[in-house]
């Protein structure tokens, strides 16, 4: 009998982390569909949960019905998906970056991805293609981060740096490109841009919800390699992890989810950088149920995000991405305390 | 040295022709004959009323932002021996806008106090940058310092933001100028700044030669008579103060003060004096080009010159953080 299987001890602790874990994710399951029936019921006009409930179904007053899955069900259904997106896309990106900064936000890879969306409703292409647009965008800003950490090997606060460095000139660009727009495609342009989940239609839930049903799998596979690789390359090549490959294919799915997501909701700060966090904190530091858990908070944190705007200064809407920015920026700033502290 | 004045010529010419360029060229098309009736006091005709009264205090805001930017650039550079510093990385000028919009749109101050306001923003994010960058387990890391500035700047910027998605009716007047542009400058708000900005420079000036003495490392500074903690104190404050006339006049304009001092050193290498002075002629020259650029790069519209700055500067920092050679 070797020890290999270390002691009993750790074998009960790690089964009872396991169960938490596992606990924990059912909950946040749970807890996406309840959140989501509470900012059904908010709009224009207030519904009771149990209206709400009969809109969903479609049992209750023709009215009501439409409102609710005409109306208000897409909008929450592409915060529920978008923000999934964003939480399981910084997951992966803070992993393979090794960085707890290096979130798509931060990074440039939204800005990436907005500055691509712009230029495709510029280009009059059709909204079902902006997803596309947008991943490609947030592809070549990926890329470039790729280019700098393997070249030049920065790292730590200088990545970060270069990072905030492409973000920048991807905004500027994105400026300057919505002042070249022809008056006509202003308006969708500048909505889109201000992150809000304002008048999404099923379309919209349609294309963020095929990305994210066909990236997330092929993440939950790459999960396993992720963790090997976060321990260090060598550990992972001594495990037998192609890391080049496993590289490649992780920033090829953080950068499809992150696309798909902006494409539908525009820039929305924070949630790629904070759901991994906080995922990180209540499950552990790596593995299935923590992408799973970044995945649904991710997915609260937007509603939320939502909600807030909302409400808070009701009758005066605010757009989720400016909520998310306004609370999440103090956030960044603990994090980065804590980060000098370690 | 005959290359050196050379230089300082150069740059002096350089920003006279874009002077010159951005009275003749806007987002109205003048004939340049009209543009020089207009100047020489033909009053006639709209051309008038559009060099006197928009082309030329547009002007002249460009030239004391750019040359406020471009000097600050070089004090805070100099002051940390950072290539990466200056007022936009450090936060000071996010912070100065953040000071102004809360200040003169919510709380309502008179807009003669705009710079004090922002003087005091700067000071107040440039001082958590550093409190930030200071709590490192291995104590104050130039990188660090640059990259709590960052994030400092980027917090301030989504409150800024926050606070005009709640107040549509201020929002639109302190929009615009948050972006980082010098449309609709009144000559009248260039007078009273015009001391400060002298008093600053003369100072700039005076800690060229303690600046020199700093870049040669500390221990050495203080051999050669000098304080380190004084000249930096010194430097950074008159940086605040004139990022703050640069955001009163001009909004968070960033790139300018951290591309700039790089150009000058590219030019005439790394004697403080000259630093400024080249600086002094090509912030403004920077600026004003970049405004030049955006009232004819999207016409009808008019494309902030913040914007247009950025997408110069910003591959600037990309390589700067990749590949300067600074202590992380």
């Amino acid at each position: 009998m070797t020890r290999t299987h270390g002691s009993p001890l750790m074998i009960r602790t790690s089964l009872v982390l396991r169960r938490r874990s596992r606990l924990i994710v059912a909950a946040l399951v749970i807890a996406v569909p309840l959140v989501g029936l509470y900012a059904l019921t908010l709009g224009s006009s207030d519904l009771s949960l149990g209206e709400t409930a009969a809109g969903v179904l479609g049992i209750g007053e023709s009215g009501t019905t439409f409102v609710v899955r005409g109306l208000r069900l897409p909008r929450i259904l592409v915060a529920i998906a978008a923000g999934a997106a964003l939480g399981a896309s910084g997951f992966l990106l803070q992993g393979l970056l090794r960085n707890p900064l290096g979130s798509p936000d931060v990074m440039g890879v939204t800005a990436g991805a907005s500055l691509a969306a712009v230029l495709a409703i510029g280009a009059e292409l059709a909204p079902f293609l902006l997803p596309l647009a947008a991943a490609a965008g947030a592809g070549i800003a990926t890329a470039t981060l790729h280019l700098l950490t393997t070249r030049s090997r920065a790292a730590g606060a200088r990545l970060i740096l270069a990072g905030i460095g492409i973000h920048a000139a991807a905004s500027a660009a994105t400026v300057l490109t919505v002042a070249r727009l022809p008056f006509g495609r202003l308006g969708a342009a500048e909505v889109w841009l201000a992150g809000s989940l304002h008048a999404r239609t099923w379309a919209h839930v349609v294309a963020v919800t095929v990305a994210v049903a066909v990236t997330l799998p092929v993440a939950y596979a790459l999960v396993r390699r992720l963790g090997l690789l976060e321990l260090g390359e060598d550990v992972a090549i001594g495990a037998g992890v192609p890391v080049r490959a496993t590289r490649v294919e992780l920033l090829v799915i953080a950068t499809i989810l992150a696309g798909a997501a902006v494409a539908v909701t525009g820039p929305v700060g924070f949630v790629a950088l904070g759901a991994p966090h906080i995922a990180r904190r209540i499950v552990g530091q790596s593995g299935a149920a923590t992408l799973a858990t970044a995945g649904l908070v991710g997915a609260i944190l937007l509603l939320v995000a939502d909600v807030i705007g909302q409400r808070v200064f009701h009758p005066t809407p605010i757009a989720a991405g400016v909520v998310t920015a306004v609370l999440g920026a103090p956030y960044l700033l603990w994090l980065l305390h804590r980060w000098g502290r370690r | 040295m005959i290359r050196r004045v050379g230089v300082i010529v150069l740059a002096a010419v350089v920003l006279v022709a874009v002077s010159a360029v951005s009275i003749a060229v806007g987002s109205v098309t003048l004939p340049l004959g009209e543009v020089l009736d207009a100047i020489t006091g033909a009053r006639s005709s709209d051309a008038h009323l559009i060099v006197s009264d928009l082309r030329v205090p547009r002007m002249i805001g460009g030239l004391v932002a750019g040359g406020c930017l471009g000097v600050a650039g070089v004090l805070l550079q100099g002051a940390t021996r950072n290539p990466i510093a200056s007022p936009s990385m450090l936060g000071i000028t996010a912070g100065g806008g953040f000071a102004v919009a809360m200040g003169v749109a919510f709380l309502g101050l008179p807009a003669g106090a705009a710079v004090w306001v922002a003087f005091v923003g700067g000071a107040g994010a440039a001082a958590l940058a550093l409190a930030l960058a200071s709590t490192g387990r291995d104590g104050l890391s130039p990188i660090r310092l640059v990259l709590s500035g960052a994030i400092v700047s980027s917090l301030l910027g989504a409150w800024t933001a926050g606070l005009l998605a709640i107040d549509q009716r201020t929002a639109d007047d302190v929009r615009h100028w948050l972006a980082g542009s010098l449309a609709g400058r009144e000559v009248a708000a260039v007078g009273p700044l015009l001391p400060i900005v002298a008093v600053a420079l003369v100072a700039a000036w005076v800690l060229a030669r303690p600046l020199d003495a700093l870049a040669l490392g500390d221990e050495t500074a203080v051999g050669l008579g000098q304080r380190p903690g004084r000249i930096r104190l010194g430097a950074a404050g008159l940086a605040v103060l004139l990022s703050a006339v640069a955001v009163a006049l001009a909004g968070p304009i960033a790139f300018v003060g951290l591309a700039v001092p790089h150009v000058a050193r590219w030019l005439v290498g790394s004697e403080h004096r000259l630093v400024l002075l080249v600086s002094l002629f090509l912030g403004p020259a920077m600026l004003l080009g970049a405004d030049v650029v955006g009232r004819v790069v999207a016409r009808p519209s008019e494309v902030q010159a913040g914007v247009l700055t950025a997408l110069l500067g910003a591959p600037l920092l990309i390589r700067l953080a990749v590949r300067a050679k600074v202590a992380s």
